[in-house]
Order: structure tokens, then sequence, then C-alpha cells
């Protein structure tokens, strides 16, 4: 009995090591998204210490583009802040800065049909980052 | 003697419950209100003339506010990594006039350890839904 609990506590603090990997928010961080506010969409992802931020950046990327394929949108429009979003700038790039000593990324995002300046394109995120996201070969 | 213990007890605890819980806003009847959107800035306190008022939204998280008042909007925001306990709340904070009928959204982000908490115009005939709200300030602790 001593020997299986030395082995759970040995294998938690093993696994406690590991940077988080991408899947919803839990108790080691995760992507989440909430509607709002107006027509944009917030989309998070909150990482352990282990993380490296600029993967959690691209994890953070590739779930915008996750959920745009999910509402069938061919592009979407990937903005910083709410007053850029309002200014019309998108960006390219999501970012993950550091809060608390964890990566901590989050945009805000609107979903379209249209290729308007700036925008993604849904698959090309999706084929661009998938290896990297879910170990899936091409 | 027993049962006047408990009794003592628990007037007291009621006692002290309304001493420590939030004070909400009184409208007077017929007031004008605008509506903000709490939804991405949960547990958000409004401050008027001084005085730290809850903001409790409703089941579509929309709060009530004074219209044509200069209020300000602030948030304290606990974090604790089970190791230290961290404390921040937006400084600036913002501030802003309501106009009546008028629904605005306020957004609470924490990027770099650093919080901030902004307030929008809700509007339809814009691409995302929102616009500036031109009358913003700022203010140190939330009250104007």
């Amino acid at each position: 009995m001593i020997k299986k609990l030395l082995l759970m506590g040995l294998m938690s603090l093993l696994l406690a090591g590991c940077a988080t990997g991408y899947h919803s928010f839990g108790y080691a961080g995760g992507y989440w998204d909430a509607k709002g506010p107006g027509k944009l969409t917030r989309v998070g992802f909150a990482a352990n210490g282990y993380s490296k931020t600029d993967t959690v950046a691209v994890y953070l990327l590739y779930r915008c583009a996750e959920l745009a394929k999910q509402q069938d949108k061919p592009y979407f429009l990937l903005y910083e802040t709410i007053g850029l979003a309002i200014s019309g700038v998108p960006t390219e790039v999501a970012y993950a800065p550091t809060s608390y000593g964890k990566p901590d990324g989050m945009v805000f995002v609107m979903f379209t049909n249209e290729k308007a300046p700036g925008a993604l394109s849904t698959q090309e995120i999706l084929d661009k980052y998938a290896a990297q996201v879910k170990g899936v070969k091409k | 003697m027993k049962v006047l213990t408990w009794a003592l007890l628990l007037v007291t605890s009621l006692f002290l419950v309304g001493c420590v819980a939030p004070i909400q806003y009184q409208f007077q009847p017929g007031a004008a209100k605008a509506k903000i959107n709490l939804q991405a800035a949960r547990g958000s306190w409004m401050c008027l003339a001084g005085q730290r008022y809850n903001l409790v939204p409703d089941h579509a998280g929309y709060a009530d506010l004074p219209a044509d008042e200069r209020i300000g909007l602030g948030r304290t925001y606990y974090y604790s990594d089970g190791f230290n306990t961290y404390r921040c709340m937006p400084d600036p904070a913002v501030t802003f006039v309501p106009k009546a009928d008028v629904r605005y959204t306020a957004n609470f982000e924490i990027r770099g350890q650093r919080c901030s908490i902004s307030v929008f115009k809700e509007d339809e005939s814009t691409p995302t839904g929102l616009d500036y709200e031109r009358s913003i300030g700022v203010a140190k602790n939330g009250c104007p």
C-alpha cells in the first residue's frame, strides 16, 4: 500500500513538470472562449509555468481557427484589444505574455465569410499548425 | 442559557453581515438608467460621489447604472497560486457618464500582471457591435 502511494506521489510530481498541452481549460490550464463583447468572441489560452510563451501563442491562434471552422467561417479577424477591433486594426499574430509567471494569452476574434484585409484563412492556420498542436501528420 | 447564546451569536452575525455587505445603489423612482454588460468584468463595482456600490447583473449579464452622472468603474482581482496571493486593481480606473437607455459593456483584463478595466458603448450599427465611449475619464481608485 505504501509502495502504491509512493508511486502515485512520484507520478504526480513527474506530471506536474509537464507543460500545458492543447486541451480545454481545466486545472492545468488550456483554451477557453466566451461570446462577446458585442459581435466579438474572446478566446484565451492559459498555461502553467513550464510552458513556452511562443507555443501558447500558437495554441491560441490554432484555437481561434478551430472555432472558425466549427462555425463554418473560412476567415477570421484577430484583434489584440477591443479598441483595435473597433478601429478595424487586426493582427496576424497572437501573443501570450507571462502573467504571474505563466503564459496567458487572450484575443478578440471576429469570424467572417469575407476575405477582409488582415483576415486569416481558417484552413491555412489549421494546416500550418496541426502538426505542432496535435502532432497530426500532414 | 444555551438558546440565548446562540440567539446572541445569530443576531451579531446578522448585524456584521449588514456591516460588511457591499452597498447596492438605490435608484429614485423613475430615475433615468443606463445598462452595462458585466460578463467580461464580473465582480466590478461602481463609484459615485466617493461611495462604492456593488453592481448586480441580471440573468443576461447587465447591471443598471444611474444616467447623467460621472461614475467610476473598478474591480479588485485576487489570484492565488497556492504560495502567494496577488491582488490587482485597475489603476487608473475608468470613469464615464452613462446616458439614459444606452447599453455599455465593461471589459476587465490582465496582461502581464497589469490589470485594466475599460468601457465601450454597444452599437449594433458597427462591424463589432461596439463603439468608443466619448465621455471616458480616469480616476485613482475608481472613484471620481
